[in-house]
């Protein structure tokens, strides 16, 4: 994934995608907006004629974003496997 | 989770869903619209078109033909790999399958050349409907051509989209206050349902409850009986997941193939965090 951190604060960072849209954009900004220790979450394409995402998470003071993103993958991949389960046994 | 199977036939599927965050849902559902891959023609050479069409439309009409795909899916390269492949004019075996196409108007009549009439060079990619029509042939006029199909993804070109139909919808919840709804004299809310939902039962308003989930939330019925007579909500993390395959692959297959694109995205994601140095 062409993924670049355009801005890293002490609780904020801004992850810039070249390739990707709302689908990765909505699900991350989404996801982390129910995370406890995240107090901003969202996404914007800055232009509909460039394949470009920005994604933009606040999070608690002292609280480490990498541990807080690696939270949301995990909490999505769990929803993800129960589907997957799910459509694979009642389908 | 829990899903509830409301319809199952080889080309539809109509699942009730509980418990799912609607983001997660509404992602999977972009995904098998946009890059479930599946395969469809993309390249064509002629070497005769003396048809009233030019060559370009006919290449666009053998596009949008409907391929089985399945079997592909593991068979031939990523379309990202194959398109790269076609750009340098690399029409190989193992991203490419050759379909080709011949056909000579006669003296009587209009030859009409079908979908059925491509000859493939593998059988576990045909297309999915043979009575498909390409081109009308009057006297004289032939053609001949070949025709390129590849793996590729709906947000390329909707042809490589294996869905014409994938929805969600809320499930309805419908209020009703008899006290204020007096049955034979309020008929309006139950006339001017689209959906035909609602009933006179013992002189009461009732609502089918068969018909329950065909309710749009179109919120007419609120408007057409007295005020807060009818009241119509939905019920959260509960939802109504509709897709509609073109042929190309099974819906389940679609489904299934939707969750772990998302996986691999997800984790194509987090793995590039760590490039960056963003997680440890």
């Amino acid at each position: 994934m062409e993924l670049r951190v355009s801005k890293q604060a002490e609780n904020e960072i801004v992850i810039e995608i070249t390739g990707e849209d709302d689908t990765l954009g909505n699900l991350i900004a989404k996801e982390a907006m129910k995370h406890p220790k995240v107090v901003y979450a969202s996404y914007r394409i800055p232009h509909p004629l460039q394949n470009r995402l920005e994604i933009v998470i606040t999070v608690e003071k002292g609280v480490d974003i990498g541990e807080v993103l690696s939270e949301i993958v995990t909490n999505i991949k769990n929803v993800l496997a129960d589907f997957r389960k799910e459509v694979e046994s009642k389908i | 989770m829990e899903i509830n199977v409301l319809e199952k036939n080889p080309l539809k599927l109509r699942l009730y869903i509980k418990n799912i965050p609607l983001h997660i849902l509404n992602s999977v559902r972009r995904v098998m619209i946009a890059e479930v891959p599946t395969m469809a023609i993309d390249s064509v050479v002629f070497t005769m078109n003396s048809s009233v069409f030019y060559d370009e439309y006919i290449a666009h009409r053998l596009g949008l033909i409907p391929l089985t795909s399945e079997k592909a899916l593991e068979k031939y390269k990523s379309p990202e790999e194959c398109r790269e492949a076609a750009d340098r004019g690399l029409f190989t075996e193992d991203c490419f399958v050759k379909l080709d196409l011949e056909g000579k108007g006669t003296g009587e009549g209009l030859v009409t050349l079908y979908s059925g009439d491509l000859k493939t060079s593998d059988p576990d990619v045909r297309p999915v409907y043979d009575k498909i029509p390409i081109v009308l042939l009057a006297n004289n006029q032939e053609i001949r051509l070949e025709a390129y199909a590849r793996l590729g993804r709906g947000k390329e070109h909707a042809k490589w989209s294996p869905v014409s139909v994938a929805t969600h919808k809320y499930v309805p919840l419908i209020h009703i206050r008899e006290e204020l709804c007096k049955g034979e004299e309020c008929r309006k809310c139950i006339e001017i349902c689209p959906k035909d939902i609602f009933e006179l039962k013992n002189g009461k308003l009732a609502i089918k409850q068969d018909k329950i989930l065909d309710c749009t939330l179109c919120r007419i019925c609120e408007e057409a009986c007295p005020y807060n007579a009818i009241r119509i909500n939905w019920k959260e993390n509960e939802y109504i997941l509709t897709i509609e395959s073109t042929g190309a692959l099974p819906p389940k297959k679609i489904l299934l193939e939707a969750i772990k694109i998302l996986e691999n995205k997800i984790d194509d994601f987090i793995e590039s965090l760590k490039r960056e140095g963003v997680v440890k």
